[in-house]
């Protein structure tokens, strides 16, 4: 069975923002949350490398692991997902995310959290696939059509893969060859653990 | 004064997640079993859909 | 976990006020308010801010049916596919091209975002003008009425060389080309683009040297190269598709070298990084060739048969030791030559270049340096090799081609009266007429002899400003500029903005035609006689586009133009109509109600342009292409099977003779390994046969399949004659060669004639390393007008003053020979950034990519920073040497070096210190306002185009 992944390369990541534009534009994501960010090491200096981060989907999801409601849970292909319904917008989750991937809109009053969100993998959430509900409250489900998340459909130099982890990893572990370097998988451990 | 409020939310953000980052394997509650609604993704083929996401990869996401 | 905790950390360390702390451009976003870093970043966004910039949406609804159009990104020259989801004409979402051979589905943060254009919040919804200091709303009717009286009006008392017609690299290939004609048949040559100030020092520079002033290879050839060299290219942030070809070739082994003045995100990337001081490429690439000629590395084989002039380098290079060198860039003597030794045991390696290089007073020096640096090395005419230009706009490639310029006419037929009476045939005009549209009489020329307006090139973007500010008396023609149409263009991107602000006021009417009203409608403090007529994107229409690399793609209509924006080619034409000439103007183009038909344009430009080869792109064959562009090879760009087999995608130009012909297209230029009829070609004998008694022919090469074995002129129909080829014309075509030569044939019979014999239409010469029609004819190292380094411009003085060219006075050396550097020590360059474009009005709109860039920014080293007392995040005046001022903030960064300062150059909507959003028309202000970075870029043009200087000047910066 196909297990999910992302992996950035961070030999190939140019920092563009792609992959943050097209999630904004594929969700209608609000202005100040980012369900994607690029990070950057050494800017400006020899040394300079960036990584797309989002959330990863781990494998024994620390957020699933902190959550006083459990709203989580992980689909059969590894998409790490939650009920929005039943998010109290807590941030513990945040604290537990080794990528600081949960997001928390602003509500009303300042200072007040508003339900957790975060990247779904474009799969939606627990709603009627492809409805409107759905789309507000999680964007859109390329999963269900067929398609895999926009970012990494969309990465101006391929550098964030997205799809079954075993083809993600092939694909990386070719091009690590022909660069005979030292592998530049950023996350890929924390996430999914040593064996990847 | 908006701004100062601002900025003393980012400095007490930062010291708690410092604080966070001492102790990164600290949970304090026993994870239980999701209690939300039915994602009807899960009643779909996962075998048919690993496919379906196999080729698309292929398509899409390879130099070609 | 360290990246987020550090960052976080990042961001309490400095805001507790350490000064001159270098830090990274994300953590300076969270000081902007950008929110990248989860809970605790979020709530420090003022909520007004979040409100204001909310997106209005578009999102797909269930159960509404979805239908697929697509286009092609308007950003820059990549030409990255766009697939557009529509439900009942709403552009509801965006899928990957990943059937595109340029892009494979990619895009870069702006492409991902192009469908905000459809929703356009922020965009010009209706005609608008400037009456008593306010906006008010108008008919078309009524603008079309106002604007085309005014402008008759002004025809009468002052001649049609008082309007300065100023189009767009954002037209359309079809726009582009009926923007140039109705010039024409208004009777001016004052008409420009973008190119101008773009790449056209590389255009005439390169074109100069062996023929064609365009890229040679194409991004996907780069799979390609063992060696890419880059100067003045930041392709990450300006071009980065092209990453994913320069990383692919990367991988495939490839040495990479960036040579900028800045530590860019493309210079993260390579595998050698040399910095040098702005305004110094021509003393660095003598400083490589140094290394190669004392080594023995070049190409002497290649350099026999192929090039010409060599020895001349020869004596000019032997003076740029690498002492000298580094004593005029500052890089290292190692350095130096480690770069040049990659490029010698590389081969064949490309190199790209692009406005770091161009935008200088010796911009053609530049750009003819990087050719001979290739030259040398035998890399033009190779696969993997090249000059691989990187272009800017979506179109600059096309609207070049299509002449929106002031010295030529389409096709780079120039303006002689040959060319005006080849583009009459085409046009089906008398000659006469189109002449009776000018103003009568002679002025005098920029040589000092008598010349008719319509063989007098026109004043360009960069020097419209004077051509407005200048007394009459010292310019090339009747009088000064009373109206400006601003069609498509950012004036942020022009230099010298408080004296633009001036000239705008004394203009009578000012014309803003344009999906947003631009910096120009408010950076002024006119009161009347200002419109704004809002354009479509080209989304809302369709036509074809030139990439970078030549190939030309069709687009789709996405969507309806939005509010009441109409297609730039509907405006032309209601113009025209208005102005009583477009019955002439589309004699032989229909017109469905008074939008002209794209593909009879289309066909027009086929009819015409045989110099470079657009005549083989019908429309038929690119929509082919378009509907199968699956079928070709992501490398080679050849149609492997299917309906346009063979054929390179697009039909990069030339693809010769008409669309019967079948040509392929050219994928490399000038490449003699393939016969000319599949896409080979060799260098264009362009400036005749021998020069001071040395053969200027190639000698000994010539492409596969070539019947003449050696060098050849260009054909004539007198040179078939004299082959004895002249019988393999047809009747008809005998008659429309007789007398004519390849370019000017209309019949294209002495084309596929030449070709059916191997042969280049335009001939088989050798390059030319020496450009004896320019200032400089071997390329040589001058000083900016504005240097700090006064122990050198002794050593390297710039030009002597002009009095007239481009119809008006240039100042060099009165500029030079005063020393700015005690008051304004720094150097101060400029480029891009990869969330914007140009002026950036639309992406400035875009919240999507509004959020990310919010500020404008200088970026300055933690030592300057120090020693000015200056702190990151703080804002700080910049002062120019020519008295503008503008407020930014401060970014404390290693990028740049010590002594030199960067700004970006997309910002617009506030003026030397102040916000001007009260003074646009409501709702239409960009989410993101900031200072134009070329309101205090200073004066300075290249000697041969009229390129603005916007890579170095000097600068003073103090706290704000």
């Amino acid at each position: 069975m196909a297990r999910m992944k992302f992996l950035c390369d961070a030999e190939r990541c140019i920092e563009c923002n792609s992959c943050v534009t097209a999630c904004k534009n594929e969700h209608e994501v609000p202005w100040g949350v980012n369900r994607r960010r690029v990070v950057v090491l050494n800017d400006g200096v020899p040394g300079e490398k960036s990584i797309s981060v989002a959330c990863m989907h781990c494998t024994d999801a620390p957020c699933a692991a902190v959550c006083p409601v459990d709203c989580f849970y992980t689909t059969d292909d590894g998409i790490v997902l939650h009920d929005k319904d039943l998010c109290i917008g807590c941030g513990y989750c945040f604290y537990a995310c080794p990528f600081g991937a949960p997001q928390y809109p602003q509500q009303k009053a300042f200072g007040v959290r508003g339900k957790m969100d975060k990247c779904t993998f474009c799969a939606g959430g627990p709603a009627k696939n492809l409805s409107d509900a759905e789309f507000e409250k999680y964007g859109r489900n390329r999963i269900a059509e067929g398609k895999l998340p926009l970012c990494a459909e969309m990465c101006s130099t391929k550098a964030l893969l997205a799809g079954d982890g075993d083809m993600v990893a092939d694909i990386y572990r070719q091009r690590v060859l022909k660069r005979g370097g030292r592998p530049q998988s950023w996350g890929w451990e924390t996430a999914y653990g040593a064996q990847g | 004064m908006k701004q100062l409020i601002g900025l003393a939310v980012l400095i007490s953000a930062a010291l708690a997640l410092s604080a966070c980052y001492e102790s990164p394997g600290v949970t304090v509650h026993k994870a239980g079993v999701y209690k939300g609604s039915k994602d009807p993704l899960l009643q779909s083929d996962v075998q048919s859909r690993a496919e379906t996401l196999q080729k698309r990869f292929t398509m899409v996401q390879t130099d070609r | 976990m360290k990246l987020i905790r550090k960052r976080s950390a990042g961001v309490q360390g400095s805001s507790s006020g350490t000064g001159g702390e270098a830090i990274d451009r994300r953590t300076f976003l969270h000081r902007s308010g950008v929110t990248l870093g989860g809970v605790a970043i979020a709530s420090a966004a003022p909520l007004t801010m979040m409100r204001k910039a909310e997106a209005k949406s578009a999102p797909p609804k269930e159960g509404i049916k979805t239908e697929l159009r697509r286009s092609v990104c308007t950003h820059c020259s990549v030409g990255c596919g766009v697939i557009a989801e529509i439900q009942n004409g709403v552009w509801t979402g965006q899928e990957p091209d990943f059937e595109s051979p340029f892009n494979l589905g990619a895009h870069c943060a702006k492409g991902a975002t192009v469908r905000e254009h459809g929703i356009g919040e922020h965009r010009l919804k209706y005609p608008m003008k400037l009456a008593g200091g306010k906006w008010k709303r108008l008919s078309w009717d009524e603008a079309i009425n106002e604007i085309g009286d005014k402008l008759l009006e002004i025809r009468k008392g002052s001649g049609p060389d008082s309007v300065f017609w100023l189009g767009s690299a954002k037209h359309s290939n079809e726009q582009s080309y009926l923007f140039r004609k109705l010039a024409a048949m208004w009777g001016t040559n004052n008409v420009d683009h973008q190119a101008r100030i773009c790449h056209s020092t590389t255009v005439a520079g390169v074109a100069n040297t062996w023929g064609y002033g365009a890229m040679t290879n194409s991004y996907n050839d780069m799979h390609n190269c063992k060696a890419m060299f880059f100067i003045g290219s930041n392709a990450a942030e300006a071009h980065p598709v092209a990453m994913q070809h320069i990383l692919r070739a990367k991988e495939n082994g490839a040495k990479m070298i960036v040579c900028d003045p800045r530590f860019t995100r493309t210079a993260a990337h390579a595998d050698h990084f040399v910095r040098l001081r702005p305004g110094t490429d021509v003393a660095l690439i003598w400083g490589l060739l140094w290394h190669i000629f004392e080594n023995g590395w070049e190409d002497k084989q290649y350099i026999s048969q192929r090039v010409w002039g060599l020895e001349q380098i020869r004596e000019e290079v032997k003076k740029w030791t690498p002492e000298e060198v580094e004593r005029v860039t500052g890089a290292p003597p190692d350095v130096v030559k480690k770069a040049a030794q990659i490029m010698a045991e590389n081969r064949p390696g490309t190199i790209v270049w692009c406005m770091g290089g161009t935008q200088h007073t010796t911009g053609n020096n530049n750009t003819r340096s990087y050719c001979v640096l290739q030259l040398a090395l035998g890399n033009i005419g190779k696969s993997g090799g090249g000059a691989n230009i990187f272009r800017g706009h979506d179109n600059v490639q096309g609207a070049t081609d299509l002449g929106v310029l002031s010295h030529t006419l389409p096709g780079y037929y120039g303006l002689s009266d040959g060319a005006w009476k080849h583009w009459s045939k085409v046009w089906d005009l008398e000659h006469d007429w189109v002449k009776g549209q000018f103003d009568p009489g002679m002025v005098e020329g920029d040589k000092g002899k008598p010349v008719h307006p319509m063989n007098y090139k026109g004043i360009p973007v960069s020097r419209w400003i004077d051509g407005v500010l200048e007394d009459p008396q010292n310019m090339g023609q009747k009088d000064r500029f009373r109206a400006v149409l601003l069609w498509g263009h950012a004036v942020n991107s022009q230099t010298r903005g408080p004296e633009m602000k001036k000239a705008m006021e004394m203009l009578d009417m000012l014309v803003i035609i344009d999906p947003h009203p631009t910096h120009a409608a408010v950076m002024n403090d006119r009161k009347d006689g200002t419109y704004l007529l809002p354009a479509a994107t080209q989304f809302e229409t369709y036509g074809s586009v030139t990439a970078s690399n030549r190939s030309i793609q069709w687009r789709d209509k996405i969507i309806d133009p939005v509010g009441e924006s109409l297609p730039d080619h509907t405006i032309m034409y209601k113009l025209a109509k208005k102005l009583g000439f477009a019955e002439q103007m589309f004699k032989n183009i229909k017109v469905n109600g008074d939008e002209p038909l794209v593909e009879d344009i289309t066909g027009e430009i086929n009819r015409g342009m045989w110099t470079i080869g657009y005549t083989g792109q019908s429309p038929e064959r690119l929509k082919l292409h378009a509907a199968n562009r699956g079928t070709f090879n992501t490398t080679t760009l050849k149609a492997e099977g299917g309906p346009a087999d063979g054929d390179y995608y697009g039909m990069p130009w030339p693809s010769w003779g008409p669309p019967e012909m079948k040509h392929p297209g050219t994928p490399v230029l000038y490449d003699p390994s393939k016969p000319v009829a599949e896409g080979g070609l060799t260098f264009r004998a362009r400036f005749g046969v021998e020069r001071n008694g040395e053969n200027l022919l190639a000698e000994g090469s010539y492409s596969v399949g070539s019947e003449i074995r050696d060098g050849y002129p260009e054909f004539t129909a007198d040179m078939l004659k004299q082959l004895g080829w002249w019988d393999d014309l047809t009747p008809e075509e005998k008659q429309l060669a007789e007398g004519k030569n390849w370019k000017t044939d209309l019949s294209g019979g002495i084309q596929r004639v030449a070709i059916k014999h191997g042969c280049a239409p335009f001939g088989n010469a050798k390059a030319r390393t020496v450009v004896w029609t320019f200032p400089d004819p071997v390329p040589i190292h001058r000083e900016p007008l504005y240097t700090p380094r006064r122990d050198l411009v002794a050593d390297y003085p710039t030009y002597e003053d002009r009095k007239r060219f481009y119809r008006l006075p240039t100042r060099y050396m009165s500029i030079q020979e005063n020393d700015y550097s005690q008051d304004f020590p720094i150097i101060w360059t400029s480029g891009r950034l990869v969330e914007y474009e140009g002026g950036g009005e639309e992406q400035r709109s875009n919240p999507w990519l509004a959020e990310l860039q919010q500020d404008m920014f200088v970026e300055i080293n933690p030592k300057d920073a120090n020693d000015m007392g200056l702190q990151d995040g703080q804002m700080v005046w910049i002062d120019s040497p020519e008295g503008a001022k503008i407020k930014v903030k401060a970014m404390v960064t290693r990028r740049v070096a010590p002594g030199v300062v960067f700004t970006p150059f997309h910002f617009g909507g506030w003026f030397q210190g102040q916000d001007l959003l009260a003074k646009y028309p409501e709702g239409t202000a960009p989410i993101v306002r900031g200072e134009a970075c070329n309101t205090g870029m200073t004066y300075g043009y290249d000697s041969v185009t009229q390129m603005q200087e916007t890579k170095v000047t000097l600068c003073r910066i103090r706290a704000a």
